[in-house]
């Protein structure tokens, strides 16, 4: 017996202490950062749902493809069909496509109301990532395949999705002496266009909400300042404030219930926080410079705002943050250059800004400490930065130069790439992006 | 009944003692290896003493901080053999050009999709749940084969240890001599690749060609959160002839709690998987040492 006990315990250290048994490891310190291959072929169709069946697809496919993190393969090479996909995919017809996601899916309604099922297959591994059904009026549809989008996005790359959300702009034309400049709202992918104001005043800086139901914007009427917040649904507008001499990009705080705006008053230029219920502005910052852009940190703690209280000779606006009531003000941006237009990422670890040195403009974002600054966009004239609700892309306003020169919005990547056009009906600036609409 | 109790206790201190010095040099060796793959490719060339395929390491040296190109000619030699021998998977790389063409119209599909039934709702349902079942019984299957393997591995040596027990217990210093023999890495013991050997006889070149060659299936999102706290092992069985049998995510745990690395892991497992990267350019002769080894993907240096 204990002849045995002693074999069995030295056969276990010998074992143990034998290297044979440590297994190879080869490190793979290399990639393609590349779009993913998916295919999404058209979805099944219920009864009268023919022509939904292929559109939610194809604006699915927009959207991904649109972040630069997807490419679409071509239906034509599919090989199987969506009914058979949906019931028991065969992984090798489209492995043989190098699809690495399959999206299939089905379109049933009932009266109004449709719903949408779908599937997201990793093919190599040949098993199921999601698999979810959504329903919803006929006519919000587009939300429907923005939702599905966002499923996909979230799942593949670990991150919220962006695509179930609205863009408020201001719609710019006429000839460059006489603006007319309006409000307006879509989808983020540039349908369901609305015009929010008639023109007739100018307006400017729109913000959404917490909530993303309401928009403030500024408006001159005779030369005034005003202060609005419109509803998005009722349309619906009030007027928050009407304030003398130069008004600043009013926004909201996190809670929805303090609006941030810079005034000139008293020879000064300083920022204010205006109570939405009372309607009572209090003094945030007591300097004989100008503080100016002030946007709240996503907690609601912190504010970030720009200020040429270094040297105020040189109008070289850097970027400072301070605590939510004004105290502990710091400066974090060093770099040459007049910072502008911070913009707090939703994410909270980074902030966008607009830089101008030696005549051009940048896009850039830095860490909240001011480290690691990074300019991933330029321009003759770039700015208004603004985050997508995933903290991952920025939209912002581009020029061109000269006489015919025109501005539209565009939208990069947080890694700089990936820079594409927001379609708008026509000339637009200062784009803001909502949160989700399903949160 | 006391003389065999003291013989053991004597017997079990010596081994321990025996086996605890013992256990550093194999430790030490498999680190020397890991690390020269990053950064000094020296050692690895010192270590992976092969008569024939040192000197190459050593032009490696000198070729490798400059351009990385110069490694190819090293590696391309070995994958070949592999490749012609078996091609069971699915044509890899002519077949997703026609795919890249612009998106031709899907008229063609439709008609097929519209001809079939929609099936009963119950059955949507059923594939739904299938690939989720599946998932686990894999998962259950990877380890239980796993316990398999170490077993039979034991198994393998009581044949050996039982011998030197009888030896052992006539004459202590006959068992070290014996103990001291087999940590040299006797080759006499026949069954898979000998112990001190995985490190030395697998070439830097070779693992940086299997390495760039699984790099170029392995497609990660631009922009990974956190890529730099990202390491990614996949425990990989492959087949003689180089094909994929199974790719397991190592650390499960950390999968269902940090997107990030799910993102990455999936991504890491997709590469492994991929139809264009199998079958693996492993070298024939080596099959032994791939029966099951590991890939660690890290995305920090890409980011």
């Amino acid at each position: 017996m204990t002849k045995l006990i002693l074999s069995l315990l030295f056969i276990g250290l010998f074992v143990a202490s034998n290297p044979s048994l440590a297994t190879l490891e080869i490190d793979v310190t290399q990639g393609q950062i590349a779009p993913t291959p998916i295919a999404i072929p058209d979805f099944i169709e219920g009864e009268g749902n023919e022509e939904l069946a292929q559109k939610i697809p194809e604006v699915i496919g927009n959207d991904l493809e649109h972040s630069g993190l997807f490419r679409l393969l071509s239906k034509s090479s599919f090989i199987q069909d969506t009914a058979s996909a949906l019931r028991n995919p065969n992984f090798s017809e489209w492995r043989v496509l190098n699809a690495q996601c399959l999206l299939v899916g089905r379109v049933t309604s009932e009266g109004d109301k449709i719903t949408v099922e779908f599937r997201l297959f990793d093919v190599f591994n040949g098993t199921q990532m999601v698999g979810v059904s959504i329903s919803s009026n006929r006519n919000q549809w587009r939300r429907v395949a923005h939702r599905i989008a966002d499923a996909v996005y979230n799942r593949v790359t670990g991150e919220a999705g962006y695509f179930d959300t609205r863009i408020a702009y201001i719609d710019e034309s006429g000839p460059k002496k006489k603006r007319v400049r309006r409000l307006a709202i879509m989808d983020w992918d540039g349908h369901n266009n609305v015009y929010l104001t008639d023109g007739v005043h100018m307006v400017l800086t729109p913000r959404f909400s917490p909530n993303s139901k309401e928009i403030a914007y500024m408006a001159y009427v005779n030369k005034t300042a005003h202060v609005y917040v419109i509803n998005v649904h009722t349309r619906k507008k009030r007027l928050v404030g009407h304030f003398k001499g130069m008004t600043f990009a009013p926004r909201f705080a996190p809670d929805g219930r303090v609006l941030l705006m810079s005034l000139a008053r008293e020879g000064t230029t300083a920022l204010y926080k205006m109570d939405m219920n009372s309607g009572s502005v209090s003094r945030l910052t007591q300097h004989s410079c100008i503080d100016t852009s002030p946007c709240f940190s996503p907690d609601g703690s912190q504010i970030v705002f720009t200020s040429d209280r270094s040297n105020p000779e040189s109008c070289q606006e850097k970027i400072y943050i301070m605590d939510a009531h004004g105290g502990n003000v710091r400066r974090i941006s060093f770099g040459d250059g007049k910072y502008s237009q911070p913009a707090w990422s939703p994410r909270g670890d980074l902030i966008a800004f607009t830089k101008q040195i030696e005549g051009r403009f940048y896009i850039g974002v830095m860490n909240v400490d001011g480290t690691n600054e990074r300019l991933i966009a330029d321009g003759h004239l770039v700015e208004a930065p603004s985050w997508s609700p995933n903290g991952r892309v920025l939209l912002f306003t581009k020029e061109s130069g000269g006489k015919r020169g025109n501005s539209k919005l565009y939208a990069i990547d947080l890694t700089g790439r990936n820079l594409r056009i927001i379609k708008t009906p026509r000339d637009s600036s200062d784009g803001a992006w909502s949160r989700l609409l399903s949160e | 009944m006391k003389r065999p109790l003291i013989y053991s206790a004597l017997l079990h201190v010596t081994v321990l003692t025996l086996l605890l010095i013992g256990f550093y040099n194999p430790f030490q060796r498999k680190v020397s290896m890991e690390q020269p793959v990053m950064i000094e490719f020296v050692q690895v060339a010192e270590q992976s003493a092969a008569p024939v395929l040192a000197p190459d390491a050593t032009q490696d040296i000198e070729q490798k901080p400059e351009p990385p190109k110069p490694l190819p000619p090293q590696p391309e030699p070995k994958p070949e053999p592999p490749q012609p021998q078996p091609a069971p998977p699915p044509a890899p790389q002519p077949e997703p050009e026609p795919v890249k063409p612009e998106p031709a119209p899907r008229p063609e599909p439709k008609p097929e999709e519209i001809a079939e039934p929609i099936p009963d709702p119950k059955a949507k349902q059923k594939p739904k749940e299938k690939p989720k079942e599946e998932k686990p019984k894999q998962q259950k299957a990877e380890i239980t084969l796993e316990k398999k393997k170490k077993p039979t591995v034991k198994t393998d040596k009581p044949d050996n240890t039982k011998k030197k027990k009888t030896s052992a217990s006539k004459n202590f210093d006959d068992l070290l001599n014996e103990l001291s023999k087999e940590e040299s890495g006797s080759p006499s013991r026949g069954k898979g690749a000998p112990a001190s050997t995985i490190g030395a006889v697998l070439t830097a070149s070779e693992k940086d060609a299997l390495s760039r060659h699984i790099a170029q299936c392995w497609i990660i999102p631009a922009g990974l959160r956190d890529a730099r706290n990202i390491r990614v092992p996949i425990k990989i069985n492959v087949s003689r002839d180089g094909t994929v049998q199974k790719a397991e995510i190592v650390d499960k745990a950390r999968m269902s709690s940090d997107l990030s690395y799910r993102t990455a892991a999936e991504s890491a497992r997709r590469a492994v998987l991929d139809p264009r990267c199998s079958p693996l350019p492993i070298p024939a002769d080596k099959y032994d040492m791939f029966k099951e080894f590991t890939f660690n993907f890290d995305p920090k240096e890409m980011f």
